[in-house]
């Protein structure tokens, strides 16, 4: 039996929820690898990721399909221009997993096997675990319609900011000569790759606002 | 009264005999800008957009309350001339309705009947009508053959030229373009929006997405209830009502999620 335009709405909403556990999952594998140095995790982040693209471009061409058929307006177009952006910021958010896995592969090299101070797996630690927060938060927020919750993910990423910056203030003044420089730049491009993926679910939330209240102000504000 | 405000509607009711169809509807209406009535079948926006030319007057038992004023003149006061006010007032229906003469008897009856022109005038109305129409092009060469031979789309814009040629301030469009192709759908809709140039102009339309591409203005008519009269749920900007309507039951029905 043909599926009604809600039915093909609803499919595209479920879509976007089983991108973003697959992203969830790959960021929370991320920061795992990246803390234990596990190479055959990072592998699998590289692997896994196929499937958000996959997932990214067939959201993608189902939108715009549903566009063309049903010419929708008001909150019903407002989602699914929603949707074409937020599986955009959930693409790249996976983008970044794999360049964390990418750093993990380079850190297993014999030459930077060196270990991390405790200070800083204490912040990356506390970085990816607000950083899994704001991706949890965006996606119940986009998956609850919960404007709200929405609004509250730009504060949350100031912490996160400000963690970032204390790695980079540790990771430079702790280097110990040359050698230290290939390692400190990776675990520095690690923990900024992190404060990216939460702004990624900063974006996501401020789209989940603009679809729920059709007010556009939500990209100029500082949220 | 603001300059830009053609006509205003106060408080407007409409009785079928003891039937009340639309109730307490307060709107203005833009110069020179497209106002598109939208509503589910049977709301009444056929018999909303009737109401500004008084074509409803030819129903015995109909009765209106409240104001319309065009241009500050109540158009339902005592002493209105109806015959002026429809002269003012052109309207295009559904279906095209051509008399069945010839393209130029066509266009020169209303002239005619309002007063006595030279043939030459009468040929300027007619080229200047049809070019406003962009029919001119199409017909120039057969202006003495029946209107009836052309065909759904060219009716149609005959029809508009009919109503451009007795120099009309507004036009009322009862859903013009239902019964036609895309192509001559798309050439009525191009149109329009070049009328507004000169014109004021109230659409009533089924189709959603022909409202959101014409019109500046939308009003949203409702009948909540089968027993009750049809209201004015929503009257805003176009592109507010089609991205971000203000009333629920206005973002519900342009949605399909009823009506």
């Amino acid at each position: 039996m043909r599926k009604t335009f809600h039915e093909k709405l609803n499919e595209i909403n479920e879509d976007v929820l089983a991108m973003g556990s697959l992203v969830q999952e790959a960021v929370h594998n991320s920061t795992e690898a990246l803390l234990r140095r596990d190479t055959q995790l990072a592998e699998k982040i590289i692997k896994d990721d196929e499937r958000v693209n996959e997932y990214d471009i067939s959201i993608e061409e189902k939108c715009i399909v549903l566009q063309a058929e049903h010419q929708p307006v008001a909150v019903d177009l407002r989602f699914l221009h929603s949707v074409s952006i937020i599986i955009k910021h959930l693409e790249r958010m996976g983008d970044l997993t794999v360049n964390i896995a990418k750093v993990v592969r380079r850190l297993s090299r014999e030459e930077e096997k060196k270990h991390l101070d405790k200070d800083i797996i204490g912040l990356l630690v506390e970085m990816g675990n607000l950083v899994k927060l704001e991706l949890a938060r965006a996606l119940e927020a986009f998956k609850n319609k919960d404007a709200k919750l929405a609004s509250k993910l730009g504060k949350s990423d100031d912490a996160v900011d400000e963690i970032q910056k204390m790695i980079f203030r540790k990771l430079f003044t702790s280097q110990k000569g040359e050698k230290d420089i290939k390692f400190v730049t990776n675990i520095a491009l690690a923990s900024r790759y992190l404060e990216r993926i939460g702004d990624q679910s900063v974006n996501i939330g401020e789209r989940v606002l603009y679809f729920l209240t059709g007010d556009y102000s939500v990209f100029h504000d500082d949220m | 009264m603001s300059n830009n405000i053609k006509i205003k509607v106060k408080n407007y009711g409409f009785y079928y005999g003891q039937i009340k169809i639309l109730s307490d509807i307060t709107m203005d209406i833009e110069q020179n800008k497209i106002t598109a009535i939208i509503g589910p079948s049977g709301c009444g926006k056929s018999t909303f957009i009737r109401t500004f030319n008084r074509m409803n007057d030819l129903i015995a038992s109909s009765k209106v309350t409240g104001e319309i004023s065009i241009d500050g003149i109540n158009i339902y006061k005592n002493n209105m001339d109806v015959v002026e006010l429809r002269k003012k007032i052109g309207m295009v229906f559904q279906r095209p309705n051509p008399f069945p003469k010839t393209i130029y008897d066509n266009i020169t009856y209303g002239p005619r009947l309002h007063a006595r022109y030279s043939k030459q005038k009468l040929e300027h109305i007619v080229e200047d009508s049809l070019k406003k129409a962009a029919l001119w092009d199409e017909v120039k060469n057969k202006l003495h053959t029946s209107a009836l031979k052309l065909s759904g789309g060219q009716q149609q814009r005959l029809c508009i030229a009919r109503v451009l040629a007795v120099d009309s301030e507004i036009i009322l469009m009862d859903e013009p373009a239902s019964s036609l192709d895309p192509i001559s759908t798309q050439k009525i809709e191009d149109l329009i929006d070049e009328l507004k140039e000169n014109y004021t102009i109230i659409i009533v339309t089924h189709n959603m997405q022909q409202a959101a591409r014409v019109s500046q203005k939308t009003a949203f008519l409702l009948t909540e209830k089968s027993d009750e009269p049809a209201r004015l749920i929503e009257y805003d900007d176009t592109n507010k009502i089609f991205t971000n309507p203000g009333d629920k039951r206005t973002e519900n029905y342009i949605t399909g999620r009823f009506g």
